[in-house]
Protein backbone atom coordinates (compact mmCIF):
# COMPACT_ATOMS: atom_id res chain seq x y z
CA UNK A 1 0.00 0.00 0.00
CA UNK A 2 1.25 3.10 -0.69
CA UNK A 3 1.42 6.26 1.30
CA UNK A 4 -1.74 8.46 -0.61
CA UNK A 5 -3.79 5.01 -0.46
CA UNK A 6 -3.06 4.82 3.18
CA UNK A 7 -3.98 8.56 4.19
CA UNK A 8 -7.07 8.50 1.59
CA UNK A 9 -8.12 5.09 3.41
CA UNK A 10 -7.39 6.46 7.44
CA UNK A 11 -7.96 9.92 6.94
CA UNK A 12 -11.12 9.75 9.15
CA UNK A 13 -9.07 7.68 11.81
CA UNK A 14 -6.26 10.28 11.57
CA UNK A 15 -8.65 12.47 12.11
CA UNK A 16 -10.12 10.83 15.11
CA UNK A 17 -6.93 10.54 16.50
CA UNK A 18 -5.84 14.54 16.17
CA UNK A 19 -9.53 15.02 17.89
CA UNK A 20 -8.67 12.63 20.59
CA UNK A 21 -4.75 14.16 21.12
CA UNK A 22 -6.16 17.53 21.55
CA UNK A 23 -8.71 16.76 23.90
CA UNK A 24 -6.61 15.05 25.48
CA UNK A 25 -4.17 18.54 25.49
CA UNK A 26 -7.13 20.35 26.69
CA UNK A 27 -7.71 18.41 29.76
CA UNK A 28 -3.96 18.22 30.81
CA UNK A 29 -3.87 22.28 30.19
CA UNK A 30 -7.50 21.90 32.36
CA UNK A 31 -5.71 20.28 34.98
CA UNK A 32 -2.49 22.06 35.32
CA UNK A 33 -4.65 25.28 35.44
CA UNK A 34 -5.93 24.55 38.48
CA UNK A 35 -4.20 26.58 40.60
CA UNK A 36 -4.70 27.43 43.59
CA UNK A 37 -4.80 23.69 44.62
CA UNK A 38 -7.93 22.37 46.23
CA UNK A 39 -7.05 23.04 49.86
CA UNK A 40 -6.28 26.52 49.00
CA UNK A 41 -9.33 29.59 48.41
CA UNK A 42 -9.56 30.73 45.06
CA UNK A 43 -9.14 34.62 44.61
CA UNK A 44 -8.65 37.07 42.42
CA UNK A 45 -4.91 38.48 41.85
CA UNK A 46 -3.21 35.28 43.35
CA UNK A 47 0.44 35.30 43.27
CA UNK A 48 1.55 31.81 41.41
CA UNK A 49 3.16 29.11 43.67
CA UNK A 50 6.91 27.74 43.55
CA UNK A 51 8.01 25.05 44.64
CA UNK A 52 11.16 25.35 46.76
CA UNK A 53 13.44 23.26 48.66
CA UNK A 54 10.49 20.96 49.53
CA UNK A 55 8.64 24.18 50.86
CA UNK A 56 5.39 24.57 49.17
CA UNK A 57 4.49 28.47 49.60
CA UNK A 58 2.10 30.61 48.54
CA UNK A 59 1.02 34.46 48.58
CA UNK A 60 -2.58 35.48 47.67
CA UNK A 61 -3.11 39.17 46.59
CA UNK A 62 -6.61 40.93 47.96
CA UNK A 63 -5.62 44.64 47.33
CA UNK A 64 -2.89 45.49 44.91
CA UNK A 65 -3.78 49.36 44.76
CA UNK A 66 -3.41 50.84 48.38
CA UNK A 67 -3.62 54.26 49.54
CA UNK A 68 -0.22 56.10 50.72
CA UNK A 69 0.28 55.05 54.79
CA UNK A 70 -2.86 52.75 54.58
CA UNK A 71 -1.58 49.16 55.93
CA UNK A 72 -2.25 46.33 53.38
CA UNK A 73 -2.94 42.99 54.58
CA UNK A 74 -2.35 39.71 52.60
CA UNK A 75 -1.46 36.15 53.44
CA UNK A 76 1.59 34.18 53.28
CA UNK A 77 0.58 30.10 52.31
CA UNK A 78 3.63 27.79 53.25
CA UNK A 79 4.00 24.25 54.11
CA UNK A 80 6.15 21.54 54.90
CA UNK A 81 6.29 18.55 52.79
CA UNK A 82 9.03 17.21 54.48
CA UNK A 83 9.79 15.01 57.16
CA UNK A 84 11.47 17.37 59.56
CA UNK A 85 10.40 20.63 61.43
CA UNK A 86 11.56 23.46 59.79
CA UNK A 87 12.14 26.93 61.34
CA UNK A 88 11.80 29.45 59.03
CA UNK A 89 12.67 33.35 58.54
CA UNK A 90 9.87 35.18 56.81
CA UNK A 91 10.73 38.68 55.61
CA UNK A 92 8.66 40.74 53.03
CA UNK A 93 10.84 43.16 50.38
CA UNK A 94 9.31 45.93 48.40
CA UNK A 95 11.98 47.67 45.56
CA UNK A 96 14.43 44.66 46.96
CA UNK A 97 14.43 46.31 50.53
CA UNK A 98 13.69 44.64 53.64
CA UNK A 99 10.38 45.73 54.71
CA UNK A 100 9.35 46.01 58.81
CA UNK A 101 5.67 44.21 58.70
CA UNK A 102 3.37 42.96 61.30
CA UNK A 103 2.99 39.37 61.87
CA UNK A 104 1.25 37.73 64.79
CA UNK A 105 0.83 41.54 66.06
CA UNK A 106 4.72 42.21 66.27
CA UNK A 107 6.03 44.72 63.41
CA UNK A 108 9.75 43.41 62.88
CA UNK A 109 11.81 42.51 59.52
CA UNK A 110 12.46 39.06 60.22
CA UNK A 111 9.77 36.77 61.64
CA UNK A 112 10.36 33.30 63.05
CA UNK A 113 8.37 30.86 62.34
CA UNK A 114 8.34 26.57 62.85
CA UNK A 115 6.41 24.55 60.93
CA UNK A 116 5.73 20.62 61.91
CA UNK A 117 6.15 18.10 59.30
CA UNK A 118 2.67 18.06 56.58
CA UNK A 119 1.62 21.74 58.56
CA UNK A 120 0.23 23.96 56.31
CA UNK A 121 0.34 28.13 57.62
CA UNK A 122 -1.54 30.70 56.55
CA UNK A 123 0.48 33.40 57.49
CA UNK A 124 -0.95 36.83 57.71
CA UNK A 125 0.99 39.81 56.92
CA UNK A 126 0.07 43.15 57.67
CA UNK A 127 2.35 46.26 55.43
CA UNK A 128 2.65 49.97 55.32
CA UNK A 129 4.36 51.63 52.55
CA UNK A 130 4.84 55.45 52.39
CA UNK A 131 6.37 55.84 49.46
CA UNK A 132 3.51 56.69 46.50
CA UNK A 133 3.82 54.92 42.86
CA UNK A 134 4.25 51.43 41.57
CA UNK A 135 6.43 49.01 43.53
CA UNK A 136 7.82 45.29 43.24
CA UNK A 137 6.65 43.27 45.99
CA UNK A 138 8.00 39.17 47.05
CA UNK A 139 8.08 37.62 50.22
CA UNK A 140 11.15 35.23 51.20
CA UNK A 141 11.68 32.54 53.50
CA UNK A 142 15.08 31.45 54.78
CA UNK A 143 14.50 27.64 55.59
CA UNK A 144 17.84 27.18 56.86
CA UNK A 145 19.58 29.26 59.60
CA UNK A 146 23.12 29.60 59.44
CA UNK A 147 24.23 27.24 62.18
CA UNK A 148 22.13 24.99 60.15
CA UNK A 149 24.28 26.05 56.79
CA UNK A 150 27.54 23.97 55.94
CA UNK A 151 30.59 26.07 56.88
CA UNK A 152 33.66 25.65 54.73
CA UNK A 153 37.07 24.41 55.95
CA UNK A 154 38.25 27.55 57.95
CA UNK A 155 34.63 27.82 59.71
CA UNK A 156 34.70 31.71 58.51
CA UNK A 157 31.89 31.33 55.61
CA UNK A 158 28.60 29.79 55.98
CA UNK A 159 26.46 28.28 52.32
CA UNK A 160 23.18 30.51 52.21
CA UNK A 161 21.52 29.06 49.21
CA UNK A 162 18.34 28.46 51.64
CA UNK A 163 15.90 31.03 50.55
CA UNK A 164 12.12 30.74 49.13
CA UNK A 165 10.86 33.33 46.96
CA UNK A 166 7.54 33.86 45.96
CA UNK A 167 7.38 35.65 42.58
CA UNK A 168 7.05 39.21 42.63
CA UNK A 169 4.21 41.00 42.68
CA UNK A 170 2.86 44.96 41.14
CA UNK A 171 1.58 47.14 43.73
CA UNK A 172 0.18 51.08 43.30
CA UNK A 173 0.33 53.27 46.13
CA UNK A 174 -1.88 56.04 45.70
CA UNK A 175 -1.39 59.57 46.93
CA UNK B 1 -19.69 8.37 4.47
CA UNK B 2 -19.08 12.20 3.41
CA UNK B 3 -20.62 13.74 6.12
CA UNK B 4 -19.10 11.78 8.43
CA UNK B 5 -15.81 12.96 7.23
CA UNK B 6 -16.88 16.68 7.30
CA UNK B 7 -18.39 16.23 10.81
CA UNK B 8 -14.96 14.82 11.77
CA UNK B 9 -12.96 17.64 10.38
CA UNK B 10 -15.29 20.50 11.87
CA UNK B 11 -15.03 18.78 15.53
CA UNK B 12 -11.78 18.83 14.44
CA UNK B 13 -11.34 22.42 13.79
CA UNK B 14 -13.72 22.91 16.41
CA UNK B 15 -11.01 21.37 19.04
CA UNK B 16 -8.22 23.48 17.34
CA UNK B 17 -9.67 26.58 18.29
CA UNK B 18 -10.39 25.58 21.60
CA UNK B 19 -6.93 24.32 22.03
CA UNK B 20 -5.89 27.76 21.28
CA UNK B 21 -7.90 29.55 23.85
CA UNK B 22 -6.95 27.07 26.23
CA UNK B 23 -3.59 27.65 25.35
CA UNK B 24 -3.46 31.87 25.14
CA UNK B 25 -6.05 31.77 28.38
CA UNK B 26 -3.72 29.78 30.77
CA UNK B 27 -0.30 30.67 29.01
CA UNK B 28 0.78 32.54 32.04
CA UNK B 29 0.77 29.00 33.63
CA UNK B 30 2.93 27.45 30.71
CA UNK B 31 5.13 30.94 30.54
CA UNK B 32 7.47 29.36 33.83
CA UNK B 33 8.42 26.32 31.96
CA UNK B 34 9.16 28.28 28.64
CA UNK B 35 11.22 31.26 30.52
CA UNK B 36 13.46 28.35 31.81
CA UNK B 37 15.11 28.08 29.06
CA UNK B 38 16.47 31.83 29.04
CA UNK B 39 20.19 32.34 28.97
CA UNK B 40 21.59 33.59 32.31
CA UNK B 41 24.25 35.23 33.03
CA UNK B 42 27.14 33.09 34.98
CA UNK B 43 28.91 34.50 37.31
CA UNK B 44 31.60 33.56 39.72
CA UNK B 45 32.03 35.10 43.07
CA UNK B 46 34.21 35.14 45.95
CA UNK B 47 34.72 37.33 49.54
CA UNK B 48 38.36 38.98 49.84
CA UNK B 49 39.68 40.82 52.64
CA UNK B 50 39.92 44.83 52.06
CA UNK B 51 43.27 44.90 50.62
CA UNK B 52 42.07 41.67 47.79
CA UNK B 53 43.64 38.17 49.61
CA UNK B 54 42.05 35.56 51.43
CA UNK B 55 40.33 35.77 54.35
CA UNK B 56 42.12 33.31 56.88
CA UNK B 57 40.91 33.93 60.63
CA UNK B 58 37.68 35.89 61.70
CA UNK B 59 37.86 39.40 61.51
CA UNK B 60 37.07 41.71 64.14
CA UNK B 61 36.27 45.69 65.05
CA UNK B 62 35.08 47.18 67.63
CA UNK B 63 31.33 48.01 68.24
CA UNK B 64 31.01 51.79 66.10
CA UNK B 65 33.49 51.29 63.99
CA UNK B 66 33.42 50.39 60.35
CA UNK B 67 34.55 46.53 58.23
CA UNK B 68 35.57 46.77 55.00
CA UNK B 69 35.79 43.46 52.65
CA UNK B 70 36.06 42.58 49.09
CA UNK B 71 33.50 40.86 46.39
CA UNK B 72 35.18 39.06 43.60
CA UNK B 73 32.82 38.79 40.64
CA UNK B 74 33.28 37.60 37.44
CA UNK B 75 30.61 37.52 34.88
CA UNK B 76 30.13 35.95 30.92
CA UNK B 77 28.41 39.56 29.79
CA UNK B 78 28.30 43.24 30.60
CA UNK B 79 25.71 43.23 33.37
CA UNK B 80 24.00 45.64 35.66
CA UNK B 81 23.03 44.01 39.36
CA UNK B 82 21.89 44.70 42.57
CA UNK B 83 24.36 44.23 45.72
CA UNK B 84 22.38 44.04 49.12
CA UNK B 85 24.33 42.93 52.58
CA UNK B 86 22.53 40.88 55.08
CA UNK B 87 23.74 41.56 58.98
CA UNK B 88 21.80 38.47 61.20
CA UNK B 89 19.05 38.09 58.38
CA UNK B 90 18.36 41.84 57.88
CA UNK B 91 19.26 44.14 55.52
CA UNK B 92 21.82 46.77 56.25
CA UNK B 93 22.92 50.13 54.51
CA UNK B 94 26.24 49.88 53.02
CA UNK B 95 28.77 52.16 50.69
CA UNK B 96 30.82 51.10 48.30
CA UNK B 97 34.30 52.05 46.70
CA UNK B 98 31.87 52.81 43.37
CA UNK B 99 29.30 55.13 45.57
CA UNK B 100 29.86 56.18 48.98
CA UNK B 101 26.16 57.10 49.33
CA UNK B 102 25.06 54.30 52.58
CA UNK B 103 22.14 52.71 50.75
CA UNK B 104 20.19 49.04 51.26
CA UNK B 105 20.77 48.43 47.49
CA UNK B 106 23.51 49.21 45.56
CA UNK B 107 23.86 48.65 41.48
CA UNK B 108 26.74 47.01 39.96
CA UNK B 109 27.83 47.16 36.41
CA UNK B 110 30.02 44.01 35.10
CA UNK B 111 32.15 43.62 32.18
CA UNK B 112 31.96 40.66 29.91
CA UNK B 113 34.92 38.62 30.89
CA UNK B 114 36.69 41.28 33.26
CA UNK B 115 36.80 40.90 36.95
CA UNK B 116 35.60 42.85 39.09
CA UNK B 117 36.31 43.77 42.61
CA UNK B 118 33.80 45.87 44.41
CA UNK B 119 35.06 47.44 48.21
CA UNK B 120 32.06 47.41 51.00
CA UNK B 121 32.63 48.85 53.41
CA UNK B 122 29.85 48.20 56.25
CA UNK B 123 29.01 49.70 59.86
CA UNK B 124 27.84 47.19 61.99
CA UNK B 125 24.64 47.76 64.18
CA UNK B 126 25.09 44.61 66.33
CA UNK B 127 27.54 43.08 68.94
CA UNK B 128 28.99 39.91 69.23
CA UNK B 129 29.52 37.16 66.35
CA UNK B 130 27.23 38.52 63.99
CA UNK B 131 27.11 36.64 60.33
CA UNK B 132 27.59 39.16 57.23
CA UNK B 133 25.72 37.67 53.74
CA UNK B 134 26.18 39.60 50.90
CA UNK B 135 23.70 39.09 48.11
CA UNK B 136 23.82 39.29 44.08
CA UNK B 137 20.36 39.89 42.54
CA UNK B 138 20.30 39.37 38.87
CA UNK B 139 17.07 40.94 37.71
CA UNK B 140 16.37 39.45 34.45
CA UNK B 141 13.27 40.89 32.17
CA UNK B 142 10.32 38.46 33.43
CA UNK B 143 7.13 40.26 31.83
CA UNK B 144 4.44 40.69 34.85
CA UNK B 145 1.32 38.58 33.73
CA UNK B 146 -1.78 41.07 33.79
CA UNK B 147 -4.26 38.25 34.62
CA UNK B 148 -2.45 37.72 38.15
CA UNK B 149 -0.48 40.47 38.45
CA UNK B 150 2.67 39.31 39.04
CA UNK B 151 6.11 37.97 37.10
CA UNK B 152 7.16 35.01 37.71
CA UNK B 153 10.69 35.38 40.01
CA UNK B 154 12.20 37.98 42.27
CA UNK B 155 14.90 37.78 40.48
CA UNK B 156 18.06 35.53 40.56
CA UNK B 157 19.47 35.53 44.38
CA UNK B 158 22.96 34.70 44.03
CA UNK B 159 24.90 33.17 46.46
CA UNK B 160 28.24 34.86 48.13
CA UNK B 161 29.67 32.84 51.39
CA UNK B 162 28.52 34.38 54.16
CA UNK B 163 31.22 35.76 56.40
CA UNK B 164 31.64 35.51 60.58
CA UNK B 165 32.58 38.82 61.80
CA UNK B 166 33.46 39.84 65.66
CA UNK B 167 32.17 43.16 66.66
CA UNK B 168 33.73 43.87 70.25
CA UNK B 169 32.07 45.96 72.87
CA UNK B 170 33.36 48.93 73.57
CA UNK B 171 34.02 48.02 77.26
Amino acid sequence: MNKGTFLTKYKDLIVLALCVSLVIVNLFIGIISRHPPQEFPRLNNTVASSLSNDLYYRAYWKIPHIKKGKELYFYYHIANYTDTTKTIRVSVFIDYQQQLCKIGGEWKKVHLYTIEPGEYKKIPITLKCEIPGEHELFVWSRLRSYEESPKSSSNLFYDNSSIAKTPKVKIIVKE
Amino acid sequence: MKYKSIFLYFIFFILLVCTGINIYKHQHILKPQILQGLPRTSISTGILDENGDPIKEMPSISYGNSYSFCIRLNSRNDKSLYLIILEDYEQSKFSTDRNEEKKCIHTIDLQKDRETRIKVTITPTKKGTIIIEPMIIDIYDYPYDPATNMAYTAGRFMNLPALSLEVKSDE
